[in-house]
């Protein structure tokens, strides 16, 4: 009998763990979305998310102005652009390589290298593009005498799809990986050679799940922070031009942030308001990659 | 017919030769930036001192007097001809003081040694002052903290939801809800921890225990969805087997299912104690940037952590900051890579 009381015990326990957990998200969700209605009562959520301008400001009267937050989505945009211009066809042929061409030793070379990129903290991606590719960037763009800022959209994209590179080549090899033999064998034998199975079978039969990969790739590139704190600029500005200094959601959000200590006016509330938009962004790309490209799966063998 | 053939070949060969570049790529980065890294940080672990038999305090460090009264006569350099001395650069030195300078060279009375300070001090204002004792207590408090909430909150919600939970539409929520925020940005939960803890819990602001409990809040389902593929990775039959010789499923739980998903486990946890290492975004959202100049002695003490220092000496303009920056990167690499290498040699023993 005691046995069976401590069964319980630790049972419960362990529905504790897992309610616990599930308390978190809700706490994430209810106090965002505490803050952000506070924000939305002082800035119409219609500015806020179609306004053109971004240089929050609160009048003494109370009014405020500048709420437009479409330039920090358009260079949101324009660096996860450009990031994920580099990411997807390196990391899908990575993948490609990894696990069709390259023999297990190889792999059990390259794969732990990949781990180490993956392993290195934002911060330093950050630090390395403000302090030496954005000279060497400099350098280059002045060879051929074109303008760039310091502070380039194109800088802190290309360090940004370097970082999702590895998380993106992982998970692709992993969809290549899940694909029958039979498919190989089957379009091998009837004569073609490994690249034509690769792109017109295996690439085609995973292509659900690599576009899940590529889903959550840019779910990670757009709440990205570090990298873009450090090399993309703070002015907000509404260009599609990946050679001039766009900022993003999250670099305004830790600027909101980092400075004041006051928590009551319009302008730290704008943090939220940002934070919440990033959230439902994110979510949404997650619920889509994993359950909504659910539905498209073929399944082999 | 061998004309088309060769074609297809030849685009074959390019296939995989771009497979193989784009390896390449990837690796060659990997080697840029650890090489750019060691290349601008090394100095930061040398420093220039000065063998001082008269007060020359234009070229010492501003708390030179302090140890000058004591009778030490190797005292550091100021930061300006620390950078002389590293780099030759020029900097506010005047030509009388560079004159200075090379006569104590040819003297023997300037030498440069290894930093032990850069390990020993904490956060100053002067880059040859400056070090990351303080942050790294910091970051030791905070992983603490965070070691001690979300490690067991995530095992045990991993165990109740592989092996426990009833196959209902509340598990499949909870689930789907635990996968969800293993894809949240790391800086929303910076947001969760400024509301909840500082605003709602009244914690003190930049404190370990707040950076603790963010970070812990931003492991924990990281844990959870690795510690459940550690478990579902079990066979059926070594359960049932158990089960079957009148085993609980407690016993069967803690004596079979959980030491063969150990590895499995641990490979996870130290993967995310790692990413919590390096994490800065959720930890600037809590006021962990303030200029914090001793270490943290207790866990609600004001604190930082290493990548937050670095951070913040990223921003400084001054030359030995910069080289400071990379010097405290280039630690912060070494230890992650000490984890990350634990957490691979731990799966490929257990692999085969």
């Amino acid at each position: 009998m005691r046995f069976l009381w401590v069964e319980r015990c630790v049972r419960l326990f362990f529905l504790l763990c897992a309610f616990g957990s599930v308390a978190v998200t809700i706490g994430i969700v209810a106090s965002l979305i505490g803050e952000a209605l506070r924000f939305f009562s002082r800035v119409s959520p219609i500015d806020f998310l179609f306004g053109l301008t971004w240089a929050p400001y609160t009048l003494p009267t109370g009014e405020v102005s500048g709420f437009g937050a479409i330039p920090l989505f358009t260079g949101t945009a324009l660096i996860t652009l450009v990031a994920m211009a580099v990411a997807i066809p390196c990391g899908t042929m990575i993948a490609v390589y990894l696990s069709e061409y390259a023999t297990s030793s190889v792999r059990q070379i390259f794969k732990p290298l990949l781990e180490t990129l993956a392993g290195i903290p934002t911060l330093v991606y950050g630090f390395f593009a403000a302090t030496t590719l954005a000279p060497i960037l400099r350098e280059i763009a002045g060879f051929f005498q074109i303008s760039i800022a310091s502070e380039s959209a194109l800088n802190a994209g290309l360090v940004m799809g370097i970082m999702i590179l590895p998380y993106m080549s992982s998970l692709c090899e992993d969809a290549l990986h899940r694909l029958p033999t039979s498919l190989r064998e089957g379009s091998m034998g009837l004569g073609a050679t490994s690249s034509e199975t690769i792109v017109r079978v295996l690439l085609p039969a995973a292509f659900p799940n690599l576009m899940a990969a590529f889903l959550l790739s840019l779910s990670r590139a757009i709440g990205e922070t570090m990298i873009v704190v450090m090399a993309a600029g703070l002015a907000a500005n509404l260009t599609f031009n990946p050679l001039e200094a766009v900022t993003t959601v999250t670099v305004q959000i830790v600027n909101l942030l980092t400075g004041e200590q006051e928590f009551d006016n319009a302008k730290t509330l704008a943090a939220f308001g940002l934070g919440f938009v990033l959230f439902i962004l994110t979510l949404f790309l997650n619920i889509l990659a994993l359950y909504g490209i659910k539905r498209y799966k073929r399944i082999y063998g | 017919m061998t004309k088309i053939l060769k074609k297809r070949h030849r685009k074959e060969k390019w296939f995989r030769r771009m497979g193989l570049i784009s390896l390449a790529l990837a690796l060659l980065f990997l080697g840029v930036i650890f090489g750019d890294i060691f290349y601008k940080g090394y100095p930061a672990f040398l420093r220039t001192e000065i063998f001082v038999d008269s007060g020359r305090n234009d070229l010492l460090n501003p708390h030179a007097p302090y140890h000058f009264n004591k009778g030490i006569q190797w005292i550091i350099a100021s930061d300006d001809v620390d950078m002389y001395m590293k780099h030759g650069h020029q900097g506010k030195l005047s030509q009388n003081q560079i004159q200075v300078l090379e006569n104590l060279k040819k003297k023997d009375q300037i030498r440069l040694t290894f930093n032990w300070g850069f390990f020993t001090h904490s956060d100053s204002r002067e880059p040859e002052l400056a070090g990351i004792w303080g942050s790294l207590w910091g970051s030791l408090l905070t992983l603490i903290v965070t070691c001690l909430t979300a490690f067991p909150l995530g095992i045990g919600t991993a165990l109740y939801l592989e092996e426990f939970a009833p196959k209902n539409r509340l598990t499949y929520l909870i689930e789907a809800n635990i996968n969800n925020l293993a894809a949240v940005p790391s800086i929303i939960f910076g947001l969760l921890g400024l509301v909840f803890f500082i605003h709602f819990m009244h914690l003190p602001r930049p404190s370990a225990v707040v950076g603790g409990l963010t970070l812990g809040l931003m492991s924990l389902p990281v844990i959870v969805v690795a510690t459940r593929a550690a478990l579902s990775s079990v066979p059926s039959s070594l359960k049932e087997a158990a089960l079957g010789l009148g085993a609980t499923p407690l016993q069967v739980l803690f004596h079979h299912v959980v030491p063969y998903a150990l590895p499995g486990i641990m490979t996870g946890v130290i993967l995310s104690f790692a990413r919590a290492l390096g994490e800065t975004a959720p930890l600037l959202m809590i006021g962990m940037v303030a200029f914090i100049a001793t270490p943290p002695s207790s866990f609600l003490d004001p604190a930082t952590v290493l990548p937050v220092q670095i951070f913040n000496w990223s921003r400084s303009p001054e030359l030995g900051f910069i080289e400071n920056t990379s010097g405290a990167i280039i630690i912060l690499l070494v230890m992650i890579s000490f984890f990350n290498g634990i957490a691979i040699l731990i799966r490929k023993k257990f692999e085969s």
